[in-house]
């Protein structure tokens, strides 16, 4: 161990002799410190002994990121026992200075859980949470719709969009006209504390792998249903993404053995049935552009002619 | 008992004006920033003062003026949206327009795949001539070609 000497007037080494509690300069033999404060563990842990709770560990874990003021860690004073409480109950009652934090964070979890949603996109919903909050203008907001937008925003970032629905069937009753009001209420905020978003719009291509496997299409159907997607974003079709994503599976499906029923298509992807016919009478002109050449002939697509029309 | 104003429609200009207990008047609708005076005088000459309360037509201000213009080619908004993203909203499934939001001069337009462009936030007219310099050049860079 090196430490300054002051005789010496150098950096020297120095060495702590356990038994008298000193540490010695080694040059010179100066006492530099004549009490030693034992900082090692209080308790003794041995290998065979199962004790479930591990006495290295206070507390859970710290989530530095996100709760301000030293990460969530409280300072209580408890009442001593023995003594009546009536004048400690007032007295500097520590309140949680991230309490309503950790509620958004609690019920963004849930909603997370009901999605089946990963940890990455949970943290990130609740980056985005910290950071829109902090800025005070969300005062007047429906609290389950802003944490709901929060939600959609980090799942497209992820690139693992969620459609609108989807998060609204989840949000606690928030309509999908707050939390798409919340979205672009958020995505703006981000914009001016110069957090851009590199996602862009929403992508058709996000939703097929989950759609596909909802319906439970083979690979070939599903690979094939992805091309497809791919190649309807070059053409002017005006429909919302989820919309397009449907009808693109729902040709895919008819043009294969296995065939779908709308109202199967319909319920995976929650588009309603008739937006699913009219996005498929909005995509016939270009079948032949957007199905693969290796799914099926020009002649199958003549099949579809009678479901689209 | 929802909103304390009194809404008046007349007809010829096209116009409605919100009219307030304290005296104050919104005058909406009109066309050009001329028959916007035009009319709120008509509202409150012919009108008002044939109700017989004593009033006077003071400082007559412009506050904003929306704009419509039309690109004539249809624009790839995805594109437009990646490129600009610092300044473009563009969320197709919540609404089809994509929200653009100038810097120079300050104003919101809100730019859809036809090619139409709603041009907001303007306080005089040439805000918009402006704002239309800018965003032309912009839009033919994410143009759509027929195939």
């Amino acid at each position: 161990m090196e430490d300054y000497c002051s005789d010496c007037e150098k950096t020297t080494v120095v060495v702590l002799d356990h038994s008298s509690g000193d540490t010695i300069c080694c040059e010179c033999g100066l006492v530099l410190e004549a009490r030693y404060i034992d900082e090692t563990s209080e308790w003794r842990t041995f290998e065979n002994d199962t004790n479930n709770s591990d006495p290295n560990r206070v507390g859970g874990p710290v989530n530095p990121l996100l709760a301000e003021n030293g990460g969530g860690l409280v300072t209580l004073i408890s009442k001593p026992s023995g003594v009546k409480s009536l004048g400690w109950n007032h007295v500097g009652s520590n309140k949680d200075p991230d309490s309503s934090l950790i509620q958004a964070f609690k019920s963004i979890a849930a909603m997370c859980d009901r999605l089946d949603l990963v940890a990455t996109i949970k943290d990130l919903a609740n980056e985005i949470y910290k950071k829109v909050a902090d800025l005070k203008s969300t005062r007047g907001r429906n609290r389950d719709a802003f944490l709901a937008a929060c939600l959609f925003v980090a799942c497209k970032q992820e690139h693992k969009a969620r459609t609108l629905k989807e998060i609204h069937s989840i949000a606690n009753g928030a309509t999908i006209k707050e939390i798409g009001r919340n979205t672009f209420f958020i995505e703006k905020q981000l914009k001016e504390i110069g957090e851009s978003m590199e996602t862009g719009a929403s992508d058709a291509g996000d939703f097929m792998r989950r759609f596909c496997s909802r319906l439970g299409m083979n690979h070939q159907a599903i690979k094939a249903a992805q091309e497809a997607v791919q190649n309807s974003k070059e053409l002017d079709i005006r429909r919302s993404p989820t919309s397009v994503a449907a009808a693109v599976i729902y040709m895919i499906t008819q043009l294969s053995d296995d065939r779908q029923f709308l109202k199967d298509v319909a319920t995976a992807t929650a588009v309603a049935e008739s937006t699913i016919r009219k996005s498929c009478k909005d995509l016939y002109p270009y079948a032949s552009r957007l199905i693969p050449n290796w799914y099926a002939k020009d002649e199958d697509l003549k099949n579809l002619d009678t479901l689209c029309q | 008992m929802h909103f304390a104003s009194v809404i008046m429609r007349i007809r010829e200009p096209k116009t409605t004006a919100l009219i307030f207990a304290s005296g104050k008047m919104v005058c909406i609708g009109a066309k050009s920033e001329q028959e916007s005076k035009l009319s709120a005088r008509k509202v409150f000459a012919r009108i008002i003062q044939k109700l017989g309360f004593p009033a006077k037509f003071k400082d007559f201000k412009i506050h904003y003026l929306v704009a419509l213009c039309d690109v004539k080619f249809t624009i790839r908004l995805e594109g437009l949206a990646s490129s600009h993203g610092h300044f473009a909203s563009y969320e197709p499934e919540i609404f089809p327009g994509m929200i653009y939001r100038m810097k120079q001069p300050k104003m919101v337009l809100i730019i859809f795949t036809s090619g139409k462009i709603v041009l907001t936030g303007a306080k005089v007219r040439d805000e918009i001539h402006a704002a239309v310099e800018n965003i032309y050049p912009v839009a033919c860079g994410f143009r759509r070609h027929k195939q």
